[in-house]
């Protein structure tokens, strides 16, 4: 077995047990909110608030790091990088929205508001959407790796502006754990969020690493497919 | 199991006056769907949102190691580069 795939199933086996422990903790062992933070539905948080702040977050900055990486080498194994983080920017973003959504329903009554911080989450998760779509309908040229590498240092940007946007600009967002916060009013609560971070963060590591895998796959398919084509073969 | 009230906030709330917990938006429905439905929906679609993410990827990348084993072959077998 090799290295990497033996350090692969290690994370992927480890990732599995904190899951299956964070999960008995929410749903057997943490007490429920108040029921103006939505009672039982509260417990949506501990996967919602993790899948911002070490899925999505984690992906973007994954993201930027690799394509002004990219921008300044122009290796092709940065650029998978920035690819599969790119991709797993969407999946997270996905998760914050959808669950966001549900949780909204029921704390606010209704689906979606234009709250600032809502919105420019939203426009964040559509950039990456746009640097995936870019990436997968073009030629994979120099060019068009660039463009893709400048929009995801460009995306990035946005992080900042979605944490600090609910203190900025107020909106529906309710202020828990930033200062001034009401808190989670019981330390066990605080305790199974930590955990829901390293579970969420080493989940997002293994999705990056499996995309890069697949974009350097598709990368060496390429090149094989060009060998191919020089040395005389009409279909590789 | 026992509920919790929130904590006293640590420090007055700021001028901005940010709610500290949730507050219903005007115009939003009557009717409230239950706590439970709610928390389950969620994790449905949290996990069935990773699932699917992990599925394609699996899939993809076996298809790929295939045809690039597939074509790795192919290559080997060509005559050289012709100078």
């Amino acid at each position: 077995m090799k290295a990497s795939n033996w350090a692969f199933e290690a994370l992927l086996a480890v990732t599995a047990v904190i899951f299956a422990y964070l999960i008995a903790q929410i749903f057997f062992f943490l007490p429920n909110a108040q029921l103006s933070a939505g009672g039982i539905a509260q417990k949506i948080f501990y996967f919602h608030f993790p899948s911002i702040f070490c899925g999505f977050f984690l992906s973007i900055f994954v993201c930027f790091a690799a394509s002004a990486g990219y921008l300044t080498t122009g290796s092709d194994g940065v650029n998978s990088l920035a690819r599969g983080a790119g991709d797993c920017a969407v999946a997270f973003g996905g998760v914050m929205l959808v669950s966001g959504m549900i949780w909204a329903r029921r704390a606010w009554g209704i689906w979606w508001t234009w709250d600032p911080q809502l919105t420019t989450a939203l426009l964040t998760v559509l950039i990456y959407l746009a640097i995936v779509i870019l990436r997968a309908f073009s030629p994979d040229g120099t060019a068009e790796r660039r463009f893709a590498a400048a929009l995801g240092v460009l995306g990035a940007v946005n992080v900042p502006i979605i944490r600090y946007s609910v203190q900025k600009w107020g909106g529906n967002h309710p202020v828990v754990l930033r200062k001034g916060g009401a808190g989670l009013g019981d330390p066990a609560m605080l305790d199974a969020l930590r955990i829901a971070f390293v579970a969420m963060a080493l989940l997002c590591i293994l999705f990056i690493w499996l995309r890069t895998d697949h974009h350097v796959l598709r990368s060496r398919l390429a090149l094989i497919e060009e060998e191919a084509l020089s040395r005389g073969a009409v279909d590789a | 199991m026992q509920t919790i009230e929130p904590a006293a906030p640590a420090t007055p709330p700021s001028s901005s006056a940010l709610p500290d917990g949730f507050v219903k938006v005007e115009g939003g429905a009557s009717k409230q769907i239950s706590e439970t439905t709610s928390l389950m929906v969620a994790y449905s679609a949290i996990w069935l949102i990773l699932m699917a993410f992990t599925f394609v990827t699996f899939r993809a990348l076996r298809s790929l190691r295939a045809h690039a084993e597939r074509a790795d072959k192919a290559v080997r077998q060509l005559p050289p580069t012709p100078r």
